[in-house]
């Protein structure tokens, strides 16, 4: 029941306030908000409590759903998800509040509440679903979640633009986890997790081997889509264009959809489509970085550096390193929910706190979190050299962009500054961003995965990183570097790749749409008119010929009843 | 029950025809809708099915045989609720009574379709549908193009019935009846199948606008008046559904699977050619119907590809595409009522100024691009999921279309509600409001729970074919 409430209430908040409309004014729209997803994180606390009580399990069958096996309304939590549920939830909650004092147009605002709440609801519903189709679902109900924040300005074409093609790009990853369901299905004949799990006897690539990749890459194409990796991070630098709460939903609950689906499917994805993930998830984590370094404003820097963080979360999931990936997640969820809430604000000392503690959470300098999760994850990749250095690699190139956070340029038109009941969701988001680290690393918070053993060689290395990464950028940020200005161009635009796609691929696809619309189907219907006009010509002939041959047509008919009667008998 | 649900649109059209009556022709064509829904739910409630036969043409074996399986009650229940919104929806038409009447003959002729269980009768029934259709789109259509357009569609449907006509009077002459069970019972030889089935699926790949035969389907959605249209997706596309069910995979399962291949590939692209000539439309009327054109392909692949779970999911897939298509239409009309005009570029910001009608555009093209939670969803995942079973290749290709879907989908959103606002009107009044509300309600409820349709059609009423695994 309780695990019912935590999809349900965000869920049904969604429904209130769309259908109360504008009736409901900005503030109550965001009151309800809160209220909503203030409860959703209560039942997770609930369920966080059953489990460190000694559950081990929890499931809750709702009814059935589709008529294909395993595809039931049915919520399932194990203990590795239980940390995920919980921050998903707390940072939801935090963001709605913060969004209750958050300045924003009036105009739509019930709109944008009940986006909000669908993010989460759908977000949630991913973490906790059973069947793979349920978790189909709350993959597309997030996408339109996603479409309705980032097109929420309707008078800005751009954004809606944006919003179309953060929708397409998600459709893409859909569409490929959907063939993979397919698949599976055929294979296992249940969508259900568990099952799938238990048919595939827990090594999903000994029976099959290469054809159960196929399946499992598709899989991974759909978490590449969703989290914003190479070559399908595109839509993320866009989604700064929502307004300020709608932003950090996305760049700290929402873009981890996909390492979550990794993390609950890795059971069953075949090893190499892991690994493959794993790689994907370092050449973005460090270019992305690079990106990151050469923006010049903070809210653009603040989209790169997530997908670049993300990057580190998939090289965690791929190499199955859990604990990592989940404390990453944690870290990178309150620090970038925290920067994002006060990325607009103006010189209030509050909100000073916040960017420098999100700023250090951000970078893996002692005893702020990211230090532990990064030096989680260096441990546990000891055996595997090459992401060990592109993860090594990546600390300190954080640790440059990092320190610009504080000094960058905010964005032009942005909102106006925070009133002060917006900032305590800010403050206790950063102060969570800070301690969470050394709650997790002390063991007072179990993550329910066991934790790698931190060597101190590791732990050593990942901090001098850190800090050298960011003292160098503390010291470099004012002085022009020297590189050539087209370099820094090209990298600040993502390198080109956006601009890439809308040459090859979007124009294509409009090319191809534009043929087939005004040739094929115009090619189509006049065939059919030539037949139509032969048809005619031959008719009139016919009955030219008929008052020629008085019984021609008779004969005719004939004809073709005598060859029907034969054909059957003959046959 | 199945006689009297023929009989009920007669009379209303009979009523409407007549003088004075004529007056409360639209809450007579409303009614005979409700009528056919209800009837329809009846029968299915009581699961009693009572067939009525009796020899009519003896020497083609031909009779009156009518019966409301679950089947047919399911189809029924769609084709009486889209045709009595569209009766509420046809507000304001010049010469009621000839429109009214002529609509209620076209219900009653669908009716007839699909409770025949005598192939002459279901082939009279099945032209039957076109004289009104024809002559309602010939006469009260929009814009020039509605002649050509109702010339068109005949024409491409009596070439198809021609075809199935030809099958019809040789299994006559090769079987002695045209009775279903007594066709199903005595089968021809699986061998000599092939001819027969194509032949059958001529006049059914027409109506249903199989590609590359769907010539005639984007220019009648766009000339039809609105609720005409609205019959053509949950009427006539429905009624095409069935019949491959009915008539081609029940008594000629061997042929269509040998065909299968070949229809199943042709379906798969029509899927992708749909969604993507849907991305370049201007005019609403098209690019819903080439959204219709993609969903009807890809109901035609689950039905071609024939497993127990495909036949499922097409029969959802086809009944949703009806409800959702048709909400679709009207939401497009209402639109076009605020801005003057179908064309997507004569509008845009119109958010401002009508949230509530942006707000259920926006969860009907949700609908129409297979969001779950809508029935669409719910018909799309099961048709496709049965078809990746034979046909993987063909089903991950029409899988694709999803992709293009988000682009026409949330692309008209796009240009019709956000932007710079090229028009205003009134919100949607009280009145629309209640139009869409059951239809997009329907929807909803049967993406939640597809069981309560989908619990009520037994495993052997769906002809699947035996897949060996």
């Amino acid at each position: 029941m309780t695990l019912l409430l935590v999809v349900a209430m965000p869920l049904a908040t969604s429904l209130v306030i769309t259908f109360l409309g504008r009736r409901l004014g900005r503030r109550s729209a965001g009151a309800v908000l809160s209220f909503g997803l203030a409860l959703a994180f209560g039942a997770a606390l609930a369920i966080a409590q059953a489990f460190a009580a000694g559950r081990t399990s929890l499931d809750a069958p709702i009814g059935p759903w589709l008529p294909l096996r395993g595809a039931d309304l049915q919520l399932v939590v194990s203990p590795p998800i239980v940390p995920l549920l919980v921050t998903l939830s707390a940072v939801s909650a935090l963001i709605a509040l913060a969004g209750i004092g958050a300045p924003a147009d009036d105009e739509g605002a019930s709109r944008f509440a009940g986006a909000l709440a669908l993010c989460t609801g759908a977000l949630l519903l991913v973490v906790i679903a059973s069947d793979l189709l349920l978790l189909f679902a709350g993959w597309e109900l997030l996408a339109v979640g996603t479409y309705l924040l980032v097109a929420h300005r309707h008078d800005r074409p751009a954004d809606a633009a944006a919003g179309v093609k953060a929708s397409v790009i998600a459709r893409i990853g859909d569409t490929a986890l959907l063939v993979a369901i397919l698949s599976l299905f055929a294979t296992y004949r249940t969508t259900d997790i568990v099952e799938i799990f238990q048919r595939s006897g827990g090594q999903p690539s000994a029976p099959h081997g290469t054809a159960a990749l196929a399946p499992s890459l598709l899989v991974v194409v759909g978490a590449l889509a969703r989290s914003a990796q190479v070559p399908l991070h595109v839509w993320l630098p866009d989604v700064t264009r929502a307004p300020a709460t709608g932003s950090a939903l996305l760049q700290s609950a929402v873009v981890a959809s996909g390492v979550v689906v990794l993390l609950r499917l890795a059971p069953i994805l075949h090893p190499d489509a892991l690994a493959s993930a794993a790689a994907i998830g370092a050449v973005t984590a460090l270019a992305a970085a690079i990106v990151a370094l050469a923006q010049r404003e903070r809210r653009a820097l603040l989209a790169w550096s997530t997908i670049s963080q993300v990057g580190l979360m998939f090289v965690a999931a791929g190499t199955g390193a859990a604990f990592a990936a989940a404390f990453l997640l944690i870290t990178h969820a309150a620090a970038k929910a925290a920067l994002t809430l006060c990325g607009e604000a103006r010189g209030s000392r509050v909100a000073a706190f916040a960017i420098a503690s999100g700023t250090l959470a951000l970078t893996a300098v002692p005893p702020a979190a990211g230090y532990f999760s990064a030096a989680a994850l260096a441990a546990s990749l000891v055996d595997r050299p090459l992401l060990l250095a592109a993860v090594l690699a990546a600390i300190p190139l954080t640790g440059l962009y990092a320190a610009r956070i504080p000094s960058l340029s905010r964005a032009t038109g942005a909102d106006a500054s925070a009133s002060p009941l917006g900032l305590v969701p800010v403050i206790v988001l950063a102060v969570i961003a800070l301690s969470v680290g050394g709650l997790v690393a002390t063991g007072a918070v179990s993550l329910g995965t066991p934790a790698p053993d931190v060597s101190a060689v590791a732990g050593l290395a990942c901090a001098a990183l850190a800090f050298a990464g960011l003292v160098a950028g503390l010291a470099l940020r004012a002085r022009p570097l020297g590189l050539p200005r087209r370099w820094v161009e090209y990298a600040r635009s993502g390198f080109g790749l956006d601009a890439l796609y809308r040459m090859s691929l979007v124009a294509a696809f409009n090319g191809a749409a534009r043929i087939l619309d005004a040739g094929t189907e115009r090619l189509l219907e006049e065939a059919a008119d030539r037949v139509g006009r032969l048809v005619v010509r031959v008719a009139a002939l016919v009955n030219g010929a008929h008052g020629r041959y008085a019984r021609a047509s008779e004969v005719v008919v004939l004809a073709a009843a005598v060859g029907l009667v034969l054909y059957w008998t003959v046959r | 029950m199945p006689t009297a649900i023929v009989i009920v649109p007669l009379a209303a059209a009979v009523a409407c025809a007549l003088p004075y009556v004529s007056r409360a022709a639209r809450p007579i064509g409303v009614i005979a809708g409700l009528a056919v829904t209800v009837l329809a739910a009846l029968s299915l409630a009581l699961n009693g099915t009572v067939d009525m036969r009796t020899t009519w043409a003896t020497d083609l074996g031909a009779g009156y045989a009518v019966d409301l399986d679950a089947l047919s009650a399911t189809f029924l229940m769609l084709v009486g609720l889209v045709f009595a919104i569209g009766a509420a929806a046809s507000a304001r038409v010049a010469s009621r009574r000839e429109y009214f009447a002529l609509w209620d003959l076209l219900l009653a002729s669908l009716a007839g379709l699909f409770v025949a269980r005598d192939l002459l009768l279901f082939v009279i029934c099945w032209d039957a549908c076109l004289i009104p259709l024809v002559v309602v789109i010939w006469q009260w259509g929009s814009g020039r193009e509605r002649r050509s357009a109702a010339t068109r569609l005949l024409v491409y449907e009596l070439g198809g019935s021609a075809l199935l006509l030809v099958a019809i009077l040789s299994l006559a002459v090769a079987r002695g009846t045209l009775d279903f069970d007594g066709l199903a019972a005595r089968r021809v030889p699986p061998s000599g199948q092939l001819l027969p089935a194509l032949l059958a699926l001529g006049a059914f790949a027409v109506r249903l606008g199989l590609f590359p035969l769907h010539g005639w389907l984007p220019r009648a959605y766009a000339a039809a008046p609105v609720p005409v249209a609205m019959a053509l997706c949950g009427g006539l596309a429905a009624s095409a559904a069935y019949g491959i069910v009915r008539v081609d995979l029940t008594l000629f399962p061997q042929g269509m699977s040998a065909a299968a291949p070949v229809l199943v590939a042709l379906a798969a692209v029509g899927v992708l050619y749909g969604a993507v000539v849907a991305t370049r439309q201007d005019d609403l009327r098209r690019l819903i119907a080439f959204a219709n054109l993609s969903q009807l392909n890809l109901v035609a692949l689950a039905l071609f590809a024939a497993t127990a779970t495909s036949l499922r999911g097409a029969v959802l897939a086809s009944i949703s595409n009806g409800l959702v298509i048709a909400t679709a239409l009207l939401l497009a009309a209402m639109l076009a009522r605020r801005t003057s005009s179908f064309a997507l570029s004569r509008a845009g910001g119109l958010v401002a100024s009508t949230p509530i009608l942006a707000a259920l555009f926006g969860a009907t093209t949700l609908a129409m691009i297979g969001l779950p939670g809508t029935s669409a969803f719910a018909g799309d995942v099961v048709a496709l999921a049965g078809s990746y079973e034979r046909f993987p290749a063909a089903t991950a290709t029409a899988a694709l279309g999803l992709i293009a879907a988000a682009a026409y989908g949330l692309g008209a959103m796009r240009r019709a509600f956000q932007g710079p606002p090229l028009a205003t009107g009134m919100d949607l009044r009280r009145r629309e409001r209640a139009l869409v509300a059951p239809l997009l309600t329907l929807i909803v409820l049967l993406g939640i729970a597809p069981g309560l349709l989908s619990d009520r059609i037994p495993d052997d009423a769906l002809p699947a074919l035996e897949v060996g695994r």
